[in-house]
């Protein structure tokens, strides 16, 4: 019997070997439309024997995706293997004409391919930024790609980008997904804005200092860099010079904690924000007073209600683009009892929902001036 | 007719001694009387037979066996009946002295056995601690023994095994501390070993073995006396073979193989942390290497992506899949680590350069291994060498290879299949019928403590569950915790 099955194990259920050299390493993949068919365009990644290795971008065109990952196939020596695909790109047409969730889903059924795959928007068009040759010091633009958005999420105003999460908010009823959207400079891709959507569809951007209040309102943040603009009226007293443009004031060190409660459900939907902001100062656009413990608070109200204006603004624009990213719609299908919430329902609520913003900032330190 | 019977014992035993050429009978006419003195000149020691024996035979007023047994100046004498007797004491290196008219013999023992100095232990190297270690010899290194347990309930019984080549065995033990059950296991298994000869203290130990179909060693093999001493006192049984510096220590856990007797010498802090790097690097050396044909066979996911370069570079170079790539270099370790044991020391350390560095270094050059693999497998040699049983050791680095063997055909699901079976295998081993895998099954929390880390030593108290004392408490634990002021 022992035999017997030691005999089963060694002749049957061997898998395949994927030897690591003989894979074409796909480190990203790019998707777009044109007219029926999609164009895909990949990163792969093969190892030289002399030298450095080499990345070589391959196309291909057909119905579907995985009919084009045939096609790439037929294209190079090596086994194409995802299993290493870091970034996913889709183009700003796609995602806009199309949705992506058809897309998505493949890769989320995909067991070569982990949900913590990086996805993006990509403006122009995914193929343009696929073939970018200017990647600094990485090895391919794929490692590049994900490098980039990596350090965004981690200390910038990014607020989420993985597959996992995009499925997650993608199902979740009353809440939006949001993906970085990568723009070529220089034919160098950078992240510029931040690409909103309505389910799978890309219905718009926010500059990167507006998604930073998303991601505030979103979860908590910590750490990262936010430059304010006030007027100088708020600021007066502690002002030396009388006349000139407004004030910049750059704080770092943010840490924050936001609480949202749902205030009430009738007539309409009715929220309060409240963020509390601890920071410190670190740059001025102008020559102050020395900031003391009696003058400080002038500054913190000045910046609250600067804030509180340009959440009010956000706010408004994702009620514009009838997104909602921050899930107030999952607070609300939290919070009423009885309810199965709807996307078609939370689209009309949404749109007359009230939000009231409270902003508390308190200025820790004013730098090592003093 | 008295004449006749003389000659006829002296021939006799002559014969029993098959005619060896350095048999040697002394006749001398003392006081009227024949006495005979015989012997084999290549085990006595001549002076003492000059001094003591003939010397002193010649100024006896009456010689008679008697009058002899009372005044001989030697410590052990014994009077022989049979001329077989006689001869088994000769071979012995006694001196027999056979008076004319006398049925019985006398035997005194003036045997001068070689042995070599004591030295320091070789196999088992400490840089704390005690140094010297056994010899060849058994009054020797019973003579250590006593000199490292002054306990008076230390047993030193003796057996004789070996039908044609005599050996003499000592089960040592201290009686009110080691198990009953384990010394009568350890007598009888020792008594009931029917077998022409055996040569050495860790031929006995594959003799005594409760399995001979495994890769693990059963019995720990030292020849510290301070290792011994300590085991002894923690209710173990010790074997002293003659002829052997190794003393068979059982039994024993799988565990006792990672343990030194410098995690005693050094501060616990220091102990406990070194033993974790020794665990740490055993577990190592099992693994990494088929964890490396595992991962470049057929899980290249889980390459972080800053290595996928480095490893996917150095692999590209390399015509062979992984498996036959690791295989060899282990091999290539192997055959060095033979190679340096069987030549001189001196030869020895020219051969370790030259393998590790050059053949090393032209291995990778020529495109026959990866960069990556040579260090796995030079750590994985280096953790193997950590453990401070020489026997160990080298089961792990056998065990290595079966492990790569699976992963190769089934990937990180083979290394877990294997793992599985060396478990399943080491679960149903035992130790002098004792569970080998104790203290994790059977789970014993206390042994925790002596099996995988050291505390101060006021918590060990008691003395190991594992080993079954009879009297298990060592000191009292209240008194050890007291404070102890200055002024008191």
């Amino acid at each position: 019997m022992k035999w017997l099955i030691a005999c089963m194990l060694l002749l049957s259920g061997c898998v395949s070997p994927r030897v690591l050299e003989r894979q074409g390493i796909i480190t990203t993949a790019g998707f777009d439309k044109k007219g029926n068919l999609y164009e895909v365009g990949s990163v792969m990644l093969s190892f030289q024997t002399a030298g450095s290795s080499m990345s070589e971008v391959i196309e291909a065109t057909n119905k579907t995706s995985k009919g084009a990952r045939q096609d790439l196939e037929a294209q190079t020596s090596h086994d194409l293997g995802s299993g290493q695909i870091r970034v996913v790109l889709y183009g700003k047409e796609l995602a806009e004409k199309d949705g992506i969730f058809s897309l998505t889903d493949t890769l989320q059924r995909d067991a070569n391919i982990g949900s913590l795959v990086y996805l993006a928007v990509a403006e122009p068009s995914a193929k343009q930024v696929v073939k970018s040759k200017k990647h600094e010091d990485t090895p391919d633009i794929g490692t590049y790609l994900y490098r980039l958005i990596e350090k965004n999420l981690r200390s910038e105003s990014l607020l989420a980008a993985t597959l996992h999460e995009f499925i997650h908010s993608y199902y979740d009823v009353g809440k939006d997904p949001v993906l970085p959207c990568l723009s070529l400079r220089d034919d160098k891709p950078i992240i510029e804005k931040v690409a909103l959507f309505r389910g799978d569809k890309f219905v718009g951007t926010v500059r990167l200092d507006e998604s930073f209040y998303i991601k505030m309102l979103a979860s908590e943040y910590n750490t990262g860099l936010k430059n304010i603009t006030v007027s100088r009226d708020e600021v007066a007293p502690l002002l030396i010079k009388k006349k000139g443009k407004k004030v910049n004031i750059v704080m770092n060190e943010i840490r924050t904690k936001r609480k949202i409660t749902f205030v009430s459900q009738k007539p309409t939907p009715h929220f309060r924000v409240t963020v509390k902001m601890q920071t410190e100062i670190l740059e001025m656009s102008e020559k102050m007073k020395p900031i003391m413990q009696a003058n400080i608070h002038v500054l913190e109200r000045a910046i609250e209600k600067q804030m509180k204006k340009e959440i009010e603004q956000l706010l408004a624009k994702l009620k514009a683009y009838k997104t909602d990213p921050i899930g107030f719609g999952q607070i609300y299908d939290h919070s009423v009892r009885k309810l199965q919430l709807t996307p078609k329902q939370w689209d009309k609520l949404y749109q007359d929902t009230q939000i009231d913003v409270d902003v508390n900032v308190s200025i820790l330190r004013t730098g090592t001036i003093d | 007719m008295m004449w006749f019977t003389k000659k006829n014992r002296v021939d006799d035993v002559a014969k029993r001694l098959a005619h060896s050429p350095d048999f040697m009978c002394r006749r001398m006419r003392c006081r009227g009387k024949i006495v005979d003195v015989l012997f084999l000149s290549n085990l006595i020691n001549h002076d003492h037979l000059q001094q003591n024996v003939l010397a002193f035979i010649h100024e006896q007023e009456d010689v008679s066996i008697d009058q002899l047994a009372r005044c001989l100046p030697i410590g052990a004498i014994r009077i022989c009946e049979t001329e077989e007797e006689m001869a088994s004491v000769i071979r012995d290196g006694w001196a027999v002295i056979s008076i004319e008219k006398e049925k019985r013999a006398l035997a005194v023992n003036i045997a001068e056995k070689v042995e070599r100095s004591l030295e320091k232990a070789e196999t088992e190297s400490l840089v704390l601690g005690p140094k010297m270690s056994f010899t060849e010899s058994i009054d020797t290194n019973i003579r250590i023994l006593r000199q490292n347990i002054t306990d008076e309930h230390l047993v030193t019984e003796k057996i004789t095994i070996g039908e044609r080549n005599k050996l003499e065995v000592r089960v040592v033990y201290i009686q009110d501390v080691a198990d009953e059950t384990n010394v009568q296991t350890v007598k009888q298994r020792l008594s009931e070993l029917h077998i022409d000869e055996v040569i050495d203290s860790s031929v006995l130990a594959q003799l005594l073995d409760d399995h001979a179909y495994t890769i693990f060693p059963q019995y720990l093999l030292t020849e510290l006396p301070d290792r011994l001493a300590y085991s002894l006192m923690k209710g173990r049984i010790g074997i002293f073979v003659d002829r052997s510096p190794t003393v068979i220590i059982c039994p024993t856990t799988f565990f006792s193989f990672f343990e030194t007797t410098e995690d005693i010498y050094l501060r616990w802090t220091m102990s406990t942390i070194l033993r974790a790097v020794r665990m740490l690097g055993i577990f190592a050396s099992i693994f990494l290497s088929p964890l490396y044909v595992a991962v470049i066979t057929y899980h290249y996911e889980v390459i972080p992506s800053a290595l996928l370069l480095t490893i996917g570079e150095s692999r590209s170079r390399v015509p062979f899949p992984p498996v036959i790539e690791a295989l060899f270099l282990e091999f290539m370790i192997e055959l060095l680590r033979e190679a340096g044991a069987r030549l001189p020391t001196k030869v020895g350390q020219t051969m370790g350069i030259v393998g590790g560095i050059v053949l090393g270094q032209a291995a990778v050059d020529a495109g026959f291994t990866s960069n990556v693999l040579i260090i796995i497998v030079a750590l994985s040699a280096l953790g193997s060498f950590t453990a401070p049983s020489y026997e160990m050791g080298a089961t792990i680095r056998i065990l290595r290879f079966p492990i790569i063997l699976l992963a190769a055909l089934w990937g990180l699901v083979g290394i877990f299949i294997g793992v599985s079976l060396l478990l399943i295998h080491l679960l149903k081993l035992t130790s002098l019928g004792r569970p080998y895998l104790s203290p994790i099954y059977p789970f014993r929390l206390a042994d925790m403590k002596y099996a995988f880390m050291r505390l101060p030593i006021k918590f060990y108290s008691e003395r190991p569950k594992t080993n079954r004392p009879k009297n298990s408490r060592r000191f009292s634990w209240r008194e050890a915790m007291k404070r102890k002021d200055l002024d008191e």
